[in-house]
């Protein structure tokens, strides 16, 4: 479905990626982990076409990604909905309107066609009762919800995840772990989620990645990336479960 | 609107080196930020459809926001005008010009500067920290990534809100600035309203007050495309936000006065 070969990016005269590849299934899930700093986030600009490569290619069902014409770019984004780290509600537009807007700017619904999408949703996040709320009036947690609210209302084919789980408590993280995948189950959605959260990516990955200098130095299923040798995968584990006073990972 | 990428560059010593980074960075700024008006004209058409709100907000918070203080600044300023130069007429036995000498030097030069320097300093932050917050927390490429091109969203409706507020202000400045002068005039000059009117509205022409005018469309241009690109390349969070709002006043300024005095050169 989605392909990067060779993909490399400097930024600040750094590195960040060095000749990343891999390939995204439909219908999967891949989350991609690692330690600040080694580029997850800049994947994920660059498969939105934010972030042009320095070199490689990106090819989305077999066209080249990086020389579409702007009607095709716009065509290209519109198959993605992206959950952003902070959520990224715009704070003057009530919750509803938030979620309506990727409808009211790009699509010529009538406003009780939206109003209809909006509550359906709204119940699928279980965020009935804030619609009429500003983000700055509702918890963290609810604002990711809504965030992917508004990334699903477009019925997209392709899910972003930045750090969905960032910021809020180990309840509300598993709360947010299963409302994406009731996505993947009731919408058949194609995520790729990005993640410090061992156990979210445990949770709801098919296959678990973890950049190393600037590539993917593990891409594995949760079973095979737990028992991976390298150190790398080994450390990154080990600091989410062993901290402190705790030595030892409860069974 | 294509996404500013960072440019954070391996920093440089030499002083040649140095100079040549600032040059091209310069250089980076006025084209995107030239780039940036550009482009939001050409979503002009979407005021009077999906922007209008938005329009209409943005000139209650350019224009009737801006009003008191306005009002505060033109009325000295006019009242400084007519004592300045009112006691160097006095001189002369020439205080009856004073009204002359107010209006035209408000409406040729201070109105329209007086009004810019106020809405680059409230409205014109405002809009830097505003877009510069958006930035840093995601909320404008969460906007690329619905199909909504920032400039058209944020950019466009605060352009023509500024373009039609800030001439309107200058008139206001202009109105006020002549009563401030006429205060004066009255109280420390002896010069009756009457004849400081009479003198006022005399020698001064539409011509005068039309450049004044078209000065305050260019500042408003000025304004808003310098404080839209100081906010769309913020980085580094709050630090950011205030660095990018301070730039957007200083920088604004700077263009007003020069782009001011320009416009003078080619009027007069």
């Amino acid at each position: 479905m989605l392909e990067f070969n060779d993909i490399s990016k400097s930024l600040g005269g750094r590195k960040i990626l060095n000749k990343l590849n891999f390939s995204l299934e439909r219908g999967e899930t891949l989350v991609i982990v690692g330690p600040s700093g080694t580029g997850k986030s800049v994947t994920l600009k660059h498969i939105l076409g934010i972030f042009t490569p320095d070199e490689g290619t990106i090819q989305y069902e077999g066209s080249d990604v990086l020389n579409l014409d702007s009607t095709g770019q716009k065509d290209y984004i519109k198959k993605f909905g992206v959950l952003f780290q902070s959520a990224a509600l715009l704070a003057w537009l009530t919750v509803e309107e938030n979620i309506a807007l990727p409808l009211v700017e790009n699509t010529k619904l009538s406003p009780d066609e939206i109003h209809e999408r909006v509550q359906r949703v709204i119940k699928l996040v279980q965020l009935e009762g804030a619609e009429h709320k500003k983000p700055s009036e509702i918890s963290g947690g609810m604002q990711k919800r809504a965030g992917l609210a508004r990334a699903i209302i477009t019925e997209p084919e392709i899910i972003l995840y930045d750090e969905p789980t960032s910021g809020l408590d180990p309840v509300m993280s598993r709360h947010i772990d299963e409302l994406i995948l009731d996505m993947q189950k009731e919408l058949g959605i194609t995520s790729v989620v990005v993640t410090h959260d061992l156990h979210s990516a445990f949770a709801i990955g098919d296959r678990i990645a973890m950049l190393h200098e600037g590539a993917f130095g593990e891409i594995s299923t949760p079973q095979d990336f737990v028992k991976s040798d390298k150190p790398y995968v080994k450390q990154f584990i080990q600091a989410q479960f062993t901290t402190g006073k705790v030595k030892e990972i409860p069974s | 609107m294509r996404h500013i990428e960072p440019t954070e560059l391996p920093p440089v010593k030499n002083p040649v080196q140095l100079l040549g980074r600032r040059i091209s960075e310069y250089t980076r700024a006025i084209g995107f930020t030239i780039l940036i008006i550009l482009e939001s004209f050409l979503f002009s058409f979407q005021l009077f459809t999906k922007r209008r709100h938005e329009f209409i907000r943005q000139m209650m918070n350019c224009g009737v926001r801006s009003l008191f203080i306005t009002s505060i600044v033109a009325v000295f300023t006019g009242m400084i005008l007519a004592l300045q130069a009112g006691l160097i007429l006095k001189s002369y036995n020439q205080e009856v010009q004073v009204g002359t000498l107010v209006a035209k030097t408000m409406c040729r030069e201070m109105g329209p500067f007086m009004a810019a320097l106020i809405l680059a300093a409230s409205v014109g932050s405002a809009y830097a920290a505003e877009i510069g917050t958006m930035t840093v927390s995601e909320e404008v490429t969460a906007l690329q990534t619905m199909s909504i091109n920032p400039l058209s969203f944020l950019v466009t409706p605060r352009l023509w809100a500024m373009i039609f507020m800030c001439p309107a202000l200058t008139v206001f400045t202009n109105a006020l600035g002549i009563i401030g002068g006429m205060i004066v005039a009255e109280t420390q000059l002896s010069v009756s309203p009457e004849a400081y009117y009479d003198n006022a509205l005399q020698l001064l022409t539409a011509s005068e007050i039309h450049k004044g005018l078209l000065k305050s469309v260019v500042f408003a241009i000025i304004i808003v495309g310098i404080s839209a690109y100081q906010g769309f390349t913020t980085r580094d969070g709050a630090v950011g936000v205030g660095k990018a709002t301070r730039k957007a006043v200083v920088v604004s300024f700077l263009y007003i006065l020069m782009s001011g005095y320009f416009i003078s050169r080619i009027f007069y």
